[in-house]
């Protein structure tokens, strides 16, 4: 993807030219020593900051990433979402795919979010890094557990609650 | 930055660990000094009074897990999480009248496998040790491993540091000064705790209303003011039942129970329940209000501590600090000395060495004390997540204990079959179910189970249990 060459030089392939041409034709670029001693310590001098800056360069446009390509899945309507990013981030969640409703959850300098409190529904997951970059957006499918059985459930708990609340309350009359 | 938030200079945090590990020990040497015997060791001479009773029940209830996952529960859960954390104190409440009646029957008890012993025979106090070992081995591991990896995220303090020191400290005082020292130092940790959680409490809302929460959530976070949350009125109930059966079978509790002057134990159960009642809510409240705050939380077991950086400062993460190992030290401590009492009493004196003379007893509870220090430090050194978790599968196997106890302790009609059976079958289902559905119902469908079996071994059987033979211990 185009953005994640910002920065970085071309390469041979794309420019036509072999390794050590000069790109306007003019014959190799070293050895040279026409060229004269100042001019040939100051390359000499400013190459290592050349390639430092080559190297670093992709880094600070890196897009951010989620360590969880997905899709995911929660039954609960919460779960950790964890990325990759150089930087501060931004984590965009909406509910549709081209998220014209965006809600930035979280901002900052994390690796990770707690996301919670979710309804059922199809959520679409994007993270921006600081230069605007996007990551590649990972869907998540909210469905909660079963209604009726969590009501089930609950009344069976009231109900054994109530045995014991009795027992003890009433305790030992029989005695 | 990672999810491990740093929130203290560790210069501070050394500090503060070490002006309060000084301050225990030096309090659980002078309350220890007057230890003779294995009952002034174990049980305090017996002689507790309302309020250290009240504080000790409160502080050993507040563990690391109060002020850590009650704000995540309600992060997980909204409101009914956090109000199914705060169901925990029935528990308390609910022990109330059963110390009463503990008491009345074992007047001269230590533990509570003393009563499995005599009430159900040598099988059924077989699978009740080996449940209850299991959790309180688990949770003292996940205690002082939590408190390795809060110190850290905390302050910076290593993770082996932070854990050693905390483990270090507690065994040192307890082995000193028994149950005396632990309850004397959990007063103290009382106060500080419900200090603190107040103290956070009007700071959150100094800085935002409970209106503007309630907002924030509706639009951001819809399903944690949702009535209708299926997981999270699941957990209600099934969170109340976990904490029946920590309390009801643990004998963190029933040494207390044995410990404290006659007529005080139901007092002092009911009151700690009550001052226990509110704490979760007010920590559950701080995570609520991290959305309107616009506090990111990398990590659901941090929000407490984020929240309280942000609004109170360093002066906010200070207090968090103390809050978080007083929290921790109260819940080691006493569990330290209630499983050494259990292991020295049940099975040195039961079963190794019935003549032990008491000084002899009090000698042996010391080194178990020690050894359950080390034993915890080995397995906490490697940091392994699984094992925190590990103490979630025994929230059925505590659930599958509640009804033979209440049974044992109240009907003469209720049988060792009923006791097996109930803590075997309610334990097994009950993980099963812990796997097929959830954390949130394994509780309360291992207590299901072993009340029909308990309840239907008792209807069908003619047994009139003698409660004399229970005054033998």
């Amino acid at each position: 993807m185009a953005r994640h060459l910002i920065g970085r030089p071309a390469s041979s392939e794309a420019t036509g030219c072999r390794q050590g041409d000069r790109q306007d034709g003019q014959g190799p670029i070293f050895p040279d020593f026409s060229v004269n001693t100042g001019r040939k310590a100051l390359f000499f001098l400013l190459l290592p900051l050349l390639f430092l800056g080559a190297s670093l360069a992709p880094a600070q446009a890196q897009s951010p990433a989620f360590k969880d390509a997905g899709p995911l899945a929660t039954d609960t309507g919460h779960l950790l979402i964890e990325w990759d990013a150089p930087g501060e981030v931004t984590l965009l969640v909406a509910k549709s795919a081209n998220l014209a409703d965006a809600d930035p959850v979280y901002r900052g300098d994390y690796d990770a979010y707690f996301l919670s409190g979710l309804a059922d529904g199809s959520y679409t997951l994007v993270l921006e890094g600081e230069g605007g970059a996007r990551s590649e957006p990972v869907m998540l499918e909210v469905a909660h557990q079963s209604l009726p059985r969590a009501l089930w459930l609950t009344l069976v708990g009231l109900i054994i609650t109530l045995g014991i609340v009795i027992a003890i309350v009433k305790g030992a009359r029989d005695d | 930055m990672t999810k491990d938030a740093i929130l203290l200079a560790p210069s501070t945090g050394y500090l503060l660990l070490g002006l309060f590990s000084l301050l225990w020990i030096g309090l659980g040497i002078y309350w220890g000094r007057r230890n003779k015997s294995f009952e002034d060791h174990a049980l305090a001479g017996r002689n507790v009074g309302l309020a250290l009773g009240s504080a000790t029940a409160a502080a050993t209830w507040i563990t690391s897990n109060t002020t850590m996952l009650a704000p995540q529960f309600a992060l997980q859960l909204g409101i009914w999480g956090m109000l199914a954390y705060s169901t925990a104190a029935f528990g308390l409440i609910l022990f109330a009248p059963m110390a009463r009646r503990i008491r009345q029957l074992m007047p001269h008890g230590y533990t509570s496998g003393d009563f499995f012993r005599l009430r159900y025979g040598r099988t059924a106090w077989g699978i009740f040790m080996l449940f209850t070992l299991f959790y309180s081995l688990t949770w003292l591991v996940s205690m002082a491993m939590a408190g390795g990896i809060l110190l850290e995220a905390l302050a910076g303090i290593d993770y082996v540091w932070g854990m050693t020191v905390i483990l270090a400290v507690c065994v040192i005082y307890t082995m000193r000064g028994g149950l005396a020292a632990v309850i004397g130092t959990d007063f103290i940790q009382s106060l500080i705790i419900l200090v603190g959680i107040v103290v956070v409490g009007f700071a959150v809302l100094q800085n935002v209303s409970v209106g503007e929460i309630h907002a924030n959530l509706t639009a951001h976070k819809p399903q944690l003011v949702e009535v209708l949350f299926p997981a999270a009125i699941m957990a209600l109930f099934n969170n109340l039942l976990f904490g029946l059966g920590e309390v009801f079978h643990n004998n963190v509790w029933w040494s207390r129970a044995f410990a404290f002057r006659e007529g005080v134990g139901s007092k002092a159960f009911l009151i700690g329940g009550l001052v226990w009642f509110p704490i979760p809510v007010a920590a559950g409240f701080i995570a609520l209000a991290s959305g309107a705050l616009g506090v990111g939380v990398p990590s659901p077991d941090m929000v407490g501590p984020l929240v309280i950086a942000n609004v109170l400062g360093e002066v906010g993460a200070v207090a968090i600090f103390i809050i978080v190992f007083c929290s921790l030290a109260s819940s080691i401590d006493s569990l330290l000395a209630a499983t050494s009492d259990l292991i020295t009493e049940d099975i040195y004196r039961k079963l190794i060495k019935p003549a032990a003379t008491p000084e002899r007893l009090k000698k042996v509870a010391q080194i178990v004390t020690l050894l359950l220090g080390l034993g915890t430090w080995a397995v906490c050194v490697p940091r392994l997540g699984t094992l925190a978790t590990v103490l979630f599968f025994a929230g059925p196997l505590v659930g599958a204990m509640i009804w033979p106890i209440v049974a044992g302790l109240y009907w003469r009609r209720a049988t060792s079959v009923g006791a097996i059976g109930g803590m075997l079958l309610g334990g097994g289902v009950g993980l099963v179910s812990y796997f097929a559905i959830g954390w949130y119902v394994a509780s309360t469908i291992a207590t299901a189970v072993s009340m029909v079996w308990v309840l239907g071994a008792a209807w069908l059987s003619n047994d009139q249990y003698d409660w004399n033979l229970l005054k033998e211990a």
